[in-house]
């Protein structure tokens, strides 16, 4: 009310003061209201949660509970008190559907209070269990071995990590009581969020301090000890959980993979028979992990610097020093450091009030891009990612200047830890050295790098990214300059690529992924010796260290990342009774992961030093070997290089894997390196002329530069303006490459769009105008007959537009072998075609807006999709081999004829121009995969696409960037919203794709069957479903030809149609056929004789199936293969029955749309009969076979 | 029988294809009748058959070999095929007698708007309808089944010369292109003409009509203004110069207006985010 009263008042004007006052208290007010929402939200969020959450069991109830307060209070005050929340959440937050949609995914991750609750309880317990094991005497390795074999309570090894303790230790083994039992990690942070799978809760216990002495870091001795502690423990857990009525599982586990610490694992199992006081949690889906550690300070930190050894072992020259032991090193730090770093996060959790959600959200991010902890999941984790934001809160900049504020809200926080990592080198440029003493606030950015990831902790001494390698520092780099793209994008709401969406799958991520499987017997040949032992510890990080640098060397500007990552097949954890995990498989895969730099992949010279530089040389000479030599390049430099050949279908980027693999590992693990486009490129059919497909594109666009010259040159009453083509061939989007003579490819001719200079004198009528462009045409032909080699003459197009059927247009065959149709467009048109619209009859309107839609798709929005998408072939390299790809796949699934060309680029540009939550794809075969994903997820009925093709790596703020503003993005998206009030379920247009060119969306898409588009979806889904059993290794061949095979069943009738090999005349080779020898492959070389020859040589059964359709429009879909030359003119014609129109009896009527017969009085029903015999006869001596269901 | 249409069953030829079984179709047929008034559409109507639900293959040809099996004496002179068709002519051109010139004068009975799927037999004189009616019935109570006359080209051949009859010959094209043109010119200058007559006219209230140098018709001068585009361009340019931050009423009712819009964005995010929370899109496992 008084809001509108406030209104009212403005309206006049002149009470001001009135006005101005009101307001004023209102916004006091405000303030007060939105304090106190906004502590009830801090607490919600805050450690509290059982208070708030009690009563609250689900989500629903708790809307009620915030809107009910606001129910009592006045309507101004509610306005007033929205105003404020959401004028901060614009502020503090990105936008205000941000702040909302981060609200609920908190929410939805919050861990169930009853769940917490009951392990709770198991924790107090598990406490109460632990101090009633017994204490030990000092005891020898001797005697410690013998007490657990033949102990009372079953056997259990002692888990000593390799190399086992020699005999002759003269140390002493001893269980005392645990100085302290904390709880740790998330868990006790209370930010502890459901995870997929189990969630696991840290238990640290502390070594007394009795049993270890201050050099025990050296040697294992800390690690033996710690060991033996945690065997005594879990051998009487054992048997102590089960008298405290505590069914659980024991096993052991390396703490985030790292061999040196292992803990002991705890499940919750279900017995058989239960005791009413038995405390089961296996619903909560909450494991226990007890981690042994070392008191804070024990050891002097100084010793355990990274590049300390601390492992001493016998060497052959006692002279040179040992080398510095980083990881054994920084695993005996962190055991020091479990409940110190709790203590610490702690402290930064209560000090800013958001520390708690941005811990949460960095968490959701980091799962979703697949990092973890675990020295395998990248060595990144929850953990890490809060120190590094509590650094940050301490400073941080190079001045020691603070990058978070403890004011921040939680989006802030996140933000600007994912802009720190995306932006700071902390490898080579430099590393973050911060101070974990509590109250010191000394965090600084310091120049030049250890060249390993490094955040340093200068109070205990521990590098808090020792588990990251730098491969995994290179890819949680790039993932983060990904999110801060995302993030700062003002335009579309990206909540969902940033938190929702799961980007792990590594064949959906990769350029180029290739797999190593290496024997573990290859140690020895691969120089795994004991000072690398020490260095490294395990054989898996060896070889992710040395292939890493291998690639890099080897490959250099040709990625911009390389991720490599070791997998063994040893299993998680492992049972009490064995020192280690079992590993029967004996072969480790290593996993390389390219994202390839496209301007470079392909080169085929490596260039190295110049020749006067001798100290370089000599490295490149001695890392190439023999493929290293000295050349002369055209700009005159004379370098060192390497030249690469690569087989046909083989990347350069792999041919140089093999060599560099083969000289620097071993010839068999170079022999065995599989990739994974190496099935793909299989896939593509291949042309019949052996150019690669750029060359045969680039051969095409110059014989119609000089076409295009030709004919801007020539006299005409009315001087050409313009000759635009728009033809797939033309911007590198056709399947079958342009092959010159194929006169068989369906797309053989490329269309032109010729404009002339403006006159008024066109016909102002559409017939006549038509017959004018056909003069035009003609003088066109004239006047290419005095040219040499070029022959034309003119057709009536096939698919043109509707109802007119005075179009023309002149058929050119150039002395390349090349075809073009042109056509002519006037400024004339348009308007002729507007003015049929407005004519015609209400009845006629629909088909009269089809003819106009028709008339843009085929004379202006097809030129400017030719321009955009031949501008983006260029700007994407990938592109090309990504749609031809996408095009080939819908194809043999018998789509492609039911969705129009442009459509399907649009729909192969997404990835490409927005390929969030991925990088930019690269290689053809991660964009087709990503289509297929893009399009398994994309909900058309709901959610519009909409594309915009400016150059992302542009300046957004620049003045002449030509990126899709927030209007235009809205206006869109409300065209979107219009239509689908109309057609909630998307009858008519399913695929909205707007972009610069088409903000109405549907230029492309309308008259696609709804079912088609529906089998798309569902196609895609099946597809990645298939591929996502394949996650973790490379797709295997039989799963890709899976993919490409079409499910005949799902169609009602099949009709096999004669087979008549025309892959020669389509230019292409057939790959069904096993064997084709290149010099029995007839290379053609010119035209038929006569225009007739030439138009009838494509497939009739593609216009078999036209008429098809055309005739049974409303009662049955037909598809076939568009392109039959590939499969060596074999094909098949599919029909789908409309249900609608074929089951159930229909009232007789005039204009029935159908065939029928008589079914009861005035009553048809569809003739099925009939209509499958008409077929057949239309087919006549084409249809070789007919089966149906 | 129904509606006044008599059911004919005829026999299909099966193909070799689809050998064993034998599919039936179903003639619905009728005499035909109109309601227009021009006497020699009354004539063609009495002397026709409507027909109904087609089969594949009806064409003039099909249809003189099927009633001159079936009823010997009914000679057929004209089949009409009913087709989807818009005269684009008609829709386009601001000319007075607008039909289409391309492809020559119409045949009478094809002025019949015929429905979908639907077909006008046309016999040579009256008595040759009742007969083919006559046998029709004659043959629809019987038991035999006439067998159906595909007189079209089939298979490979069809298609083949589908693609073939899309060639024009060039010269064969200027000429009937160049004859085109001059009709279409002809016609444009009565209109023309008929133009200037009525620039020179004075009417009633002693208003002349202004020609502009563009307009050759008088429709075209008459018709709807339906440039609205146009109004809306001058609209805008109007709009540019007007201050909009000048009055201090203009400010507040701007400033007011911004936080109005913040308010509805923001009620509307929050009934968005519900929607997608119903959806359960904020599960990211």
């Amino acid at each position: 009310m008084a809001k509108r009263s406030r209104n009212e008042l403005a309206a006049d004007g002149k009470p001001k003061a009135v006005a101005s006052s009101a307001s004023a208290e209102e916004a006091t007010e405000v303030k007060v209201v939105t304090s106190g929402a906004l502590q009830g939200d801090e607490s919600m969020s805050g450690a509290e949660i059982s208070e708030q959450e009690e009563g609250e069991s689900s989500e629903s109830e708790e809307e009620e509970d915030e809107q009910a307060p606001q129910s009592k209070r006045t309507k101004p005050q509610l306005a007033a008190q929205d105003v404020q929340i959401a004028r901060e959440a614009a502020e503090l937050f990105k936008s205000n559907i941000f702040k909302m949609e981060i609200d609920e995914l908190l929410n939805e991750l919050r861990l169930k209070e009853s769940h917490v609750e009951l392990v709770e309880r198991v924790l107090h317990r598990l406490h109460d269990v632990i101090r009633q094991v017994p204490e030990t005497g000092d005891l020898t390795l001797a005697e410690a071995e013998e007490k657990f074999v033949k102990g009372k309570h079953g056997s259990t090894s002692i888990p000593f990590p390799d190399p086992k303790p020699s005999s002759n230790i003269n140390y002493k083994f001893k269980y005392l009581s645990p100085e302290d039992i904390s709880l740790v990690g998330s868990f006790g942070l209370k930010t502890g969020v459901q995870r997929p799978g189990k969630m696991v809760v840290d238990v640290a216990l502390t070594m007394p301090q009795s049993l270890l002495q201050p050099k025990d870091y050296l040697n294992y001795r800390a690690i033996y000890k710690r060991a033996f502690y945690l065997a005594h423990l879990a051998s009487h857990l054992t048997s102590l959980c089960k008298k405290n009525r505590l069914p659980v599982k024991l096993s052991y586990e390396f703490l985030n993979g790292d061999v040196l610490c292992p803990c002991l694992k705890i499940e919750p199992i279900n017995p058989e028979k239960k005791h009413e006081e038995d405390l089961i949690f296996t619903r909560t889906k909450i494991s226990i992990r007890i981690l042994v550690g070392f008191e804070f300070g024990i050891f002097e930190g100084k010793k355990l610097l990274p590049d300390r050894n601390c492992i001493r072992v016998q060497q052959e020259h006692k002279s040179e020093d040992l080398p510095p032991t980083p990881l054994y090193n920084s695993s005996v730090l962190t055991s020091c450091t479990f409940s110190y770093y709790l203590k610490y996060l702690y402290t930064n959790k209560k000090s800013a009030e958001a520390f708690r959600d941005a811990a949460v959200l960095g968490k959701v991010w980091l799962a979703q891009h697949g990092f973890k902890s675990h020295i395998q999941d990248g060595g990144f984790g929850h953990f890490e990612f809060a120190i590094l934001m509590a650094a940050l809160l301490q400073g941080g900049g190079e001045n020691g200047n603070k990058i978070l504020l403890h004011g921040f809200s939680s989006y802030q926080l996140f933000k600007g830890t994912i802009k720190y990592l995306a932006t700071q080198d902390l490898c080579h440029d430099g590393y973050l050295s911060f101070t974990s003493l509590i109250g010191d606030h000394n965090s600084i950015y310091k120049k030049e790098g250890f060249n390993v990831p490094t955040i340093f902790d200068k109070n205990t001494k521990l590098n808090i990214l020792w588990k990251m390698s730098r491969s995994s520092y290179e890819a949680l780099k790039k993932q983060a300059q990904e999110a801060l793209r995302l993030l700062n994008d003002v335009v579309k709401d990206r909540f969902r690529d940033i938190f929702i969406l799961n980007s792990t799958d590594s064949n959906f991520n990769f350029d180029l992924s290739l797999s190593l499987p290496v024997d573990r017997s290859l140690e020895g040949t691969l120089s795994f010796g004991s000072l690398e032992k020490i260095q490294l510890l395990t054989f898996e990080n060896f070889l992710t260290n040395k292939i890493f640098k291998l690639v890099h060397r080897a490959l250099g500007d040709r990625i911009s990342e390389a991720v490599v990552s070791v997998e063994s097949g040893a299993s998680a954890s492992w049972s009490l009774q064995r020192r280690k995990p079992s590993d029967d498989s004996k072969t480790s895969t290593v996993h390389i992961g390219l994202y390839l730099n496209p301007q470079e992949a392909d080169k085929r010279v490596t260039r190295g030093p110049a020749l006067d530089d001798k100290v370089e040389g000599e490295r490149f000479a001695s890392f190439w070997q023999s493929r290293a030599q000295v050349r002369k390049f055209k700009d005159g430099t004379i370098q060192y290089s390497c030249l690469w050949s690569p087989p046909p279908d083989v990347p350069v980027i792999v041919n140089i894997l093999q060599y560099v693999f083969q000289l620097h590992l071993s010839s068999e693990l170079s022999d065995a390196l599989e990739y994974s486009s190496k099935s793909f490129t299989k896939l593509l059919p291949k042309s019949s002329v052996s150019l690669p497909p750029a060359t045969l594109f680039q051969n095409l666009k110059n014989s119609f530069d000089a076409l295009a010259q030709l004919t801007l040159d020539m006299d005409l009453p009315l001087r050409v303006k313009s000759v635009s083509p728009a033809s797939t061939q033309l911007r590198n989007a056709s399947i079958i490459p342009a092959v010159p003579y194929a006169i068989g490819n369906p797309d053989f001719f490329n269309d032109v769009v010729i404009q002339l200079e403006t006159s008024v004198k066109w016909p102002d009528e559409l017939y006549a105008l038509e017959n004018t462009k056909t003069a035009f045409l003609l003088k066109i032909h004239e006047n290419l007959q005095g040219h040499d080699g070029y022959r034309s003459y003119v057709t009536r197009p096939l698919d043109s537009v509707p109802y007119n059927k005075a179009i023309t247009q002149l058929r050119i065959l150039t002395p390349q072998g090349y075809g073009f149709s042109f056509k002519i467009l006037t400024e004339r048109d348009e308007t002729l075609y507007l003015r049929a619209v407005e004519n015609g009859e209400e009845k006629q309107k629909t088909e009269l807006q089809k003819v106009y839609i028709s008339f843009q798709q085929h004379y202006i929005a097809s030129v400017k999709h030719h321009r955009t998408v031949n501008r983006l072939m260029t700007r994407y390299p990938a592109l090309s081999g990504t749609v031809r790809l996408f095009k080939h796949w819908l194809d043999s699934q018998l789509l492609l004829s039911h969705f129009s060309e442009p459509l399907i680029e649009l729909i192969a540009l997404k990835p490409f121009v927005d390929a969030s939550p991925y990088p930019t794809p690269n290689g053809p075969e991660v964009g087709f995969l990503r289509i297929l994903q893009f399009l398994s997820l994309w909900n058309w009925r709901e959610d519009p696409l909409v594309l915009d093709f400016s150059d992302q790596t542009e300046d957004v703020t620049s003045e002449y960037s030509d990126r899709l503003s927030l209007q235009t993005f809205q206006l869109i998206n409300n065209n979107f919203q219009i239509m689908r009030k109309q057609d909630p379920s998307g009858l008519n247009v399913q695929f909205f794709v707007g972009s610069r060119d088409d903000l109405s969306g549907k230029l492309w898409s309308s008259y696609v069957h709804v079912a088609m588009a529906t089998r798309l979806t569902a196609l895609s889904k099946a597809a990645v479903g298939l591929l996502k059993n394949q996650t973790g290794k490379l797709i295997e061949e039989s799963v890709l030809k899976l993919l490409f095979t079409p499910a005949l069943e799902d169609y009602d009738f099949v009709i096999r149609v004669k087979t008549e090999d025309n892959s020669t005349s389509s230019g292409c080779l057939a790959t069904t056929k096993k064997e084709t020898f290149k010099n029995l492959v007839n290379v053609l070389s010119e035209f038929p004789e006569t225009p007739k020859e030439v138009e009838s040589a494509r497939d009739p059964t593609v216009e078999y199936t036209k008429e098809l359709n055309k005739v049974y429009e409303n009662s049955i879909i037909f598809s076939s293969n568009r392109y039959s030359g590939p499969n060596a003119g074999e094909n098949v014609i599919t029909g789908l029955y409309n249900p609608v129109v074929v089951q159930g009896e229909k009232k007789f009527k005039v204009g029935l749309d159908f065939n029928f017969k008589p079914s009861g009085e005035g009553k048809v029903l569809f003739n099925n009969d009939a209509v499958l015999n008409e077929i057949i006869t239309m087919g006549g001596d084409l249809v070789k076979g007919f089966e149906s269901k | 029988m129904s509606k006044g249409y008599t059911v004919l069953p005829i026999r299909l030829v099966s193909p070799p294809q689809l050998a064993d079984t034998a599919a039936v179709h179903h003639l619905y047929l009728k005499r035909h009748s109109t309601t227009q008034r021009d006497p020699t559409l009354v004539d063609i109507a009495n002397r026709s058959l409507f027909i109904v639900n087609l089969p594949f293959g009806a064409n003039f040809e099909s249809f003189k070999r099927f009633f001159g099996e079936i009823s010997t004496g009914a000679i057929i002179e004209g089949v009409h095929v009913s087709s989807p068709e818009i005269d684009l002519t008609k829709l386009t051109s601001e000319m007075k007698n607008n039909t289409a010139l391309e492809f020559g004068e119409k045949k009478e009975q094809e002025k019949f708007i015929l429905p979908l799927n639907t077909a006008l037999v046309t016999f040579l004189d009256t008595s040759g309808v009742d007969l083919a009616l006559q046998s029709v019935r004659k043959l629809a109570s019987s038991k035999r089944l006439a067998r159906w006359p595909v007189a079209v080209s089939t298979g490979s051949k069809r298609y083949s010369s589908l693609l073939e009859e899309t060639v024009l010959e060039s010269e064969g094209l200027a000429e009937r292109v160049a004859h085109d043109m001059e009709l279409f010119a002809a016609k444009e200058l009565d209109d023309l003409q008929e133009l200037n007559e009525m620039k020179n006219k004075v009417d009633a209230d002693g208003f002349t009509l202004v020609v502009g140098s563009h307009r050759k018709t008088k429709n075209g001068i008459l018709g709807k203004l339906q440039h609205s585009r146009d109004l809306e361009k001058i609209n805008r340019k109007m709009k540019k110069k007007e201050k909009t931050d000048f009055y201090k009423f203009q400010i507040r009712e701007r400033k007011k207006q911004e936080m109005n819009d913040l308010l509805a964005k923001f009620k509307e995010d929050q009934e968005r985010v519900k929607v997608m929370r119903s959806k359960r899109e904020f599960k990211p496992y």
